[in-house]
């Protein structure tokens, strides 16, 4: 079995709203998306999963929907609002910079100093 | 900020909807889970534990979720509640006494605002309020006594007529209307003509006191009744007009009603009757002595050939 990384604190928010902004999901769609696009590389604890998706749901950056999953049963389906993209935008560039400076600090060398 | 409100606001109100959708939202990840894991060629049964398993509690799960939307003060309130009235039960000494001390601090409260309300905050039933003033004169203890012919010349000074009045001090007379065995008390107070005209009251019926009424010592044995008073001993009938008053030993004509709300100038001593000063000795009111240079056992009115 491959080494799975475990979630930085305050990364699952902006996973979930990655996966959503690829598509409207409902919860267990957002689950595998998330482990799809990072490569498997990453678990989501699936009971943290939910209490997220509640939380973005109450600060308006989700909208969601009840509608029919491709198995014909009822789900509940999640979609990203106006918000929820101006929130994904502003928090990758956030990590971005923030990857970009730890990657940096750990590459420094002494020569470099 | 609005959405969250909005969704909070929803949440309370449709809280039942709300676990019903939790719920099935779960359901429906489980068994889709569980469909994976089958269709990885799992045996069913075991699919079924390692999808519970990896869910973790259902319970806290949902408990989460409800903290998550903030619906998880309501919960801790109910807890909060029956836990108080859990404890208060067990101790009914405590709760007596709780009780208590909350009924008294509110009764209290209430007491005290319904008296600041009555002394400072209502303004007088008069035409204007806010331009009467008490003439007063210091030091204490005569403070706000003057004798008659300090009076007089107040009144040479006035702004216009109707603009100074004087008045006793509320008393306390018996009272007897034509039949009575037995006298009742009634709080009286002599006054001088312009009375009412300087309040600017207009009466319920008949009329009030005029400067007719204070010309004659004795002359006008007139009466004006307060509305309150009409209620009671004469249940409000305008047959009241005429009708003969004893008090203490001078008969008098009631010749009106004061207006509805109207009891005087003093919140604290309601008026029922107020008579002319110039029947003073008639009511044999001697409280009011006259200071400042006039005698004090002396009626406040000169009488008798005595100019005070």
């Amino acid at each position: 079995m491959r080494k799975q990384a475990e979630l930085l604190p305050g990364t699952l928010d902006l996973l979930v709203l990655k996966a959503a902004s690829l598509g409207d999901l409902h919860g267990y769609g957002i689950l595998l998306r998330i482990q799809q696009i990072s490569g498997e590389a990453l678990t989501i604890e699936q009971g943290a999963l939910y209490p997220a998706l509640y939380r973005l749901e109450h600060q308006g950056l989700l909208h969601t929907e009840w509608g029919l999953s491709d198995n014909n049963r009822r789900a509940k389906y999640y979609s990203l609002t106006a918000a929820g993209r101006k929130r994904l935008r502003e928090e990758t560039e956030n990590w971005n910079r923030l990857a970009a400076a730890i990657a940096g600090a750990l590459a420094a060398r002494p020569q470099e100093l | 900020m609005l959405a969250r409100v909005r969704s909070l606001i929803r949440n309370v109100f449709r809280r039942t909807r709300m676990e019903e959708d939790m719920a099935e939202e779960l359901r429906f990840h489980l068994d889709a889970r569980i469909e994976d894991l089958v269709r990885q060629s799992i045996h069913p049964a075991e699919a079924r534990r390692r999808a519970r398993l990896e869910f973790g509690s259902r319970e806290a799960c949902m408990e989460r979720r409800r903290q998550a939307r903030g619906l998880h003060f309501l919960d801790e309130a109910r807890q909060d509640m029956r836990y108080a009235i859990r404890s208060l039960r067990h101790n009914p000494g405590f709760a007596l006494a709780a009780v208590l001390s909350l009924a008294l601090g509110i009764g209290l409260n209430t007491a005290i605002f319904s008296l600041l309300d009555a002394v400072v905050l209502k303004s007088l039933p008069v035409e204007k309020p806010g331009e009467l003033s008490l003439v007063s004169e210091y030091p204490e203890p005569n403070a706000g006594r003057f004798s008659y012919p300090m009076f007089e010349r107040f009144e040479q000074v006035r702004p216009a007529e109707d603009s100074l009045m004087a008045m006793s001090r509320v008393a306390s007379m018996n009272a007897w209307l034509t039949g009575d065995r037995q006298p009742q008390t009634a709080a009286g107070q002599l006054v001088s003509g312009a009375y009412f005209s300087t309040l600017g009251v207009s009466p319920a019926i008949g009329r009030l006191l005029s400067g007719e009424d204070n010309r004659t010592i004795d002359g006008r044995p007139v009466a004006v009744i307060s509305y309150g008073f009409w209620q009671n001993r004469f249940g409000g009938a305008s047959s009241v007009l005429g009708r003969e008053i004893k008090l203490n030993t001078a008969w008098f004509t009631i010749v009106g009603v004061a207006p509805r709300g109207f009891s005087g100038v003093w919140v604290d001593k309601p008026v029922d009757l107020w008579i002319p000063l110039a029947m003073q000795q008639g009511v044999h009111y001697s409280q009011d002595f006259s200071n400042n240079d006039a005698f004090v056992d002396r009626p406040w009115l000169p009488q008798d050939g005595i100019r005070c």
